[in-house]
This record gives C-alpha cells, sequence and structure tokens, in this order.
C-alpha cells in the first residue's frame, strides 16, 4: 500500500519538475543579474536604481499600477524568465521595502512595494546597454524618487521658510462633508511645498512634521498657536512665514482659494497677493483675492507671513480636489511659485 | 332698538380711538441711523416715550448677515422691541433668529443661547454659551463671518467701540483658531465691502 503511494509520488514529481524546469527554460530571455542602489540626483536629493540584468537585450516590458493595491510598482516581463535571480530581495526601505518576482509560463512580473502609494512618489524605467568594460549585462533600469524634485523654484536659494500645516493632532481643524479633515490636506500640501523648496535649495522649517499638537494636546489655544509663532521666534532670519489651510463655511456652496495677511510691513501684503496669484494659476479655482485679517500666527510672526486657504473643505466638490494628490501638487507648485515671485519683487 | 344702536356707536368710537392710539406709538420707530448729535436727544425722547406702554415701542435696527458666498456681510432690518438697556439683547437675539432670506446665511451655531450684553466704556461684552464654540465648524471664512457679523451689527450703535466675545462668562482666545478674539475687536468694515 505504502510502497503504491510512494511510486505514484515519485511520478508526479518527475512529471513536475521538468515542467517548470521548462517554464523557467522556454522563455527567450532570462534574468542574471540584480543590483540596487542609492544615486545622488541633484545637490540635495537622492533616488533608489534598481537593476534587473538580462542575458540578451529586451524591451517587451510593461509598468502598470493595480488600483487594488496602489503601493505596488508591478512591471510585467514579457518572454523573460526569472532565472538564478532571488525570488524576494529587500531594497533600500525609504524609497521600495522589497521587490518579488514571480513566473506564469514564459512571463515574469516584478512587484516593487512601495512605503506608500505609487501617485505619491515619481519613477522613471528605462533600458540601459550592456558595458563590456564594467561587465555589466543589458538591464532594465527602474528608478525611484519622491515627487516633485524635478519642480525648480527660482529664487528661492539661501531663504529660510517657515511652514506651518494648519491644526493637527486633536484639533482636526474644519472637516467636510465625507469627513475629510482639514489637518490632514493642509500637512499634506506642506510636505509637497517642503520638498519642492528644500530641492530648489531653500532651508524649511516645519512647525510640525507630523500629526501633532504643536504645544501639546492639552494646550490652550493661544499656546498652541504661540507655539507656531515661537517656530519663527527661535529662526528670527527665516523670510517668510506661510500658514497653510483648508477653509470652510456654513454654506456648502462657498467656494475657492484666498489668501490672507496681517499688514505688519508693505512686504506682508505683496506676500500674500503672490501666493493668491501662484495658487489660482495652478489650482484654477475661483479668486476670492487676498484680505487682511487679524489672525493669530500672521500677526505675531516678526516676518512677513500669510495664511493661504488653498479650497473649501466644506464644499463636497472642492473638498474631493483637496483629498486628491493631483491637485495637493497644483496647490503646492502654485504656493511656491508665489514664494518664487514674492522673493524676486523683494530683490528690485 | 335704539338703544342699542346709541350703544354700538360708543363702543365704536371707543375701539377707534384705541386704535388711534395704538398707531401713535408704533409710529414712534425710530431709525438709528440718525446722525450721533441728535442720538442723544432722540434716546431721551424714546424713553420718555416708552414709559407708558414699554411692549408697543418698537424700533428697527439693522443686523448683518453673511452672503451665500461668505464674501461679505449684507445688512438685513429687524423690529425689536424697545426696552431701554435691553435693547443690546434683543438685538442679538435677532441675529440669533437668522434671516428668512435664502440670499444670506444664519451663521450662529444652532443651540447657542445668548447669555448676556453688558456695554462698558465703549465695549460690548457678548456672553454666548459653549455652544457657539463646540457646534462651530469652521475655516477662516467662517470665523470672519461669525465675528464680523456680531461685531459689525453691535457697533452699529454709536456708543460702541469695539465686542469682546466671551463664551460661558470668559474671554476666549480664538473661535475656530485663526482669529485672536482675546482682546475687542473694532468695526470690521472690510466685510461690508461691495
Amino acid at each position: 500500500m505504502n510502497k503504491k503511494i510512494l511510486f505514484v509520488f515519485c511520478i508526479l514529481c518527475i512529471l513536475l519538475v521538468p515542467t517548470t524546469y521548462a517554464a523557467n527554460n522556454r522563455a527567450a530571455y532570462k534574468m542574471n543579474q540584480f543590483s540596487y542602489s542609492i544615486l545622488q540626483t541633484n545637490k540635495q536629493n537622492t533616488a533608489l536604481r534598481i537593476e534587473i540584468g538580462l542575458n540578451k537585450a529586451s524591451n517587451d516590458f510593461k509598468v502598470h499600477i493595480d488600483p487594488a493595491a496602489p503601493k505596488n510598482l508591478i512591471i510585467d516581463l514579457n518572454d523573460i524568465g526569472i532565472g538564478n535571480i532571488k525570488h524576494n530581495i529587500s531594497l533600500d526601505g525609504t524609497f521600495a521595502k522589497d521587490i518579488n518576482f514571480s513566473q506564469v509560463n514564459n512571463n515574469s512580473k516584478a512587484v516593487i512595494l512601495l512605503p506608500q502609494a505609487v501617485a505619491m512618489m515619481q519613477y522613471k524605467v528605462y533600458t540601459m546597454a550592456a558595458d563590456k568594460k564594467t561587465k555589466k549585462p543589458f538591464r532594465i533600469v527602474i528608478e525611484i524618487m519622491n515627487k516633485g524634485l524635478d519642480f525648480n523654484v527660482n529664487g528661492v536659494q539661501g531663504k529660510t521658510i517657515i511652514l506651518d500645516p494648519g491644526h493637527g493632532g486633536s484639533d482636526s481643524g474644519a472637516i467636510g462633508p465625507d469627513g475629510i479633515m482639514e489637518k490632514d490636506v493642509t500637512f499634506a500640501v506642506a510636505k509637497k511645498v517642503q520638498s519642492m523648496l528644500e530641492s530648489s535649495g531653500a532651508k524649511v522649517i516645519m512647525t510640525r512634521t507630523d500629526d501633532v499638537d504643536v504645544y501639546g494636546v492639552n494646550a490652550s489655544d493661544r499656546q498652541e498657536l504661540q507655539a507656531r509663532v515661537d517656530v519663527g521666534r527661535r529662526n528670527p532670519t527665516a523670510n517668510v512665514f506661510l500658514s497653510i489651510h483648508a477653509n470652510s463655511f456654513t454654506n456648502p456652496q462657498a467656494h475657492g482659494t484666498a489668501t490672507y495677511y496681517y499688514a505688519k510691513s508693505p512686504s506682508d501684503g505683496l506676500l500674500a497677493q503672490a501666493l493668491q496669484d501662484g495658487m489660482v494659476e495652478s489650482g484654477g479655482l475661483y479668486d476670492r483675492g487676498i484680505s487682511e485679517a487679524n489672525f493669530y500666527v500672521i500677526k505675531y510672526s516678526a516676518m512677513p507671513a500669510a495664511l493661504v486657504e488653498m479650497a473649501f473643505v466644506s464644499n463636497p466638490t472642492e473638498q474631493d480636489l483637496l483629498n486628491s494628490n493631483s491637485f495637493q501638487d497644483k496647490m503646492a507648485k502654485g504656493i511656491c511659485k508665489g514664494l518664487s515671485a514674492f522673493f524676486g519683487q523683494m530683490r528690485n | 332698538m335704539l338703544k342699542n344702536s346709541k350703544y354700538g356707536i360708543v363702543i365704536m368710537m371707543f375701539i377707534l380711538l384705541l386704535s388711534m392710539a395704538g398707531c401713535d406709538s408704533t409710529g414712534t420707530t425710530v431709525d438709528k441711523k440718525s446722525s450721533s448729535d441728535t442720538q442723544s436727544s432722540t434716546e431721551q425722547q424714546k424713553k420718555s416715550e416708552t414709559k407708558p406702554d414699554q411692549t408697543k415701542v418698537t424700533e428697527t435696527i439693522k443686523v448683518y448677515f453673511p452672503n451665500d458666498e461668505g464674501t461679505k456681510l449684507i445688512a438685513e432690518s429687524k423690529k425689536i422691541k424697545n426696552s431701554g438697556a435691553d435693547q443690546y439683547t434683543e438685538t442679538i437675539n435677532a441675529l440669533l433668529e437668522g434671516s428668512k432670506d435664502k440670499k444670506v446665511v444664519s451663521i450662529i451655531p444652532v443651540g447657542t443661547k445668548l447669555r448676556s450684553v453688558k456695554v462698558d466704556k465703549g465695549i460690548a461684552y457678548v456672553d454666548f454659551s459653549q455652544e457657539f464654540i463646540k457646534k462651530f465648524n469652521g475655516g477662516s471664512t467662517g470665523e470672519l463671518m461669525l465675528v464680523g457679523s456680531i461685531v459689525d451689527t453691535l457697533t452699529e450703535y454709536p456708543e460702541i467701540k469695539a465686542v469682546q466675545i466671551l463664551v460661558e462668562g470668559k474671554k476666549v482666545e480664538t473661535i475656530a483658531g485663526h482669529m485672536d478674539t482675546s482682546e475687542p475687536i473694532k468695526r470690521m468694515k472690510d466685510l461690508l465691502k461691495n
């Protein structure tokens, strides 16, 4: 009885092994090398470069994103076998966590797991010819970098900007009809602005670098607002204090972009107008204009200061925009353009 | 029959007299637009008039509601009972009542109660219940319009130069995290521009 089972099992094994072996071998191309490295893309920024070597040159690959798994960057490698490459390889951890190879018949798939949605990052996929000198084969190259790094902001080099993502921690700020919180939107945009400014040579100081209260959970409102102003006090040479907010009104129809300033000097109004113009041009929403307002953080900040209200989180359409990566990018770019224009005016 | 008609005429004359008296008292409606020079005299006039029948004397006041886009404040006329010092309370209550006009927004959060309004040395201290802050989901625009509607409504009275907002009897540092409301706020003229 036992012998019979063993026999059947052996037969099955013999039948199976060659088929899987053949599947790996029947592909016209085969991977034969894998490496990754961190490269310096410019003065401030780095990127992750993944190189997959092939035995022969092939351009038959395709990149796609699965909406059900937005953190996965997927590369379909047609008629390319995995060869002797490890199936699961850990990556740097910052730009990507790991890469997983799998093969069905002659086609392979590489799944790169990113720390956040692929839409939040930027990537390039290209090929490199074999290099005899360095003994490198033909390679498919995948570069992954932070988004917005290619957006150059003129005239901010050497400037110091204090960025204040409105609200945070126990204070959600205004809440939209679908529950979108102002504090999350302001932080997402502030991070993008930070990245764009830093890659253009500016120094950025954030009043908060996470979803937290700046002073503390049980602080009074004034302590919380003063804590943000204090970030500026500790950096008295900073050129600009910029508070990023999303607006809200009792009537959900209210819409558009607005900027507020407290006229301590003529620079405050100039800064507000430049930011407003940048956001309206980039985001394309209704221009509510600039207004003076008795707002705490801009009133007590010694340097030119402005508080931008990108759009209304209380308006269903604008709430969806505020929550989308593409609109957040537009706002960040608009704000950077505004800062660039402001520093340009100051120089003249 | 003759007796009855006589009585009828007497009764009718009496009713006519009463209604005329009523007309007279409602006719004293005072327009607050009158210049500050004549204000003191009209105030006195009002007081003397209110004495005989306080409940029937009304005053037309201006209250401000934000427009539906939250870009400016719109004046609306309301009639309030003129009962001397309590006119400030009546005024804020008229604001709390809201408006029937669909083009303006009733901005004070539902459930907010007015605790008191006191005027001292040109500053009005308006005290609201805690719902004023707790039920308010405002951004910069909401906060500006909320504070603006109260401040601009009260500063319509020439004797009020600035407004200090209180909640449950205490000064509040901010309503929604933008405005500095720790000090009395002067008339917000920018919100009245067209």
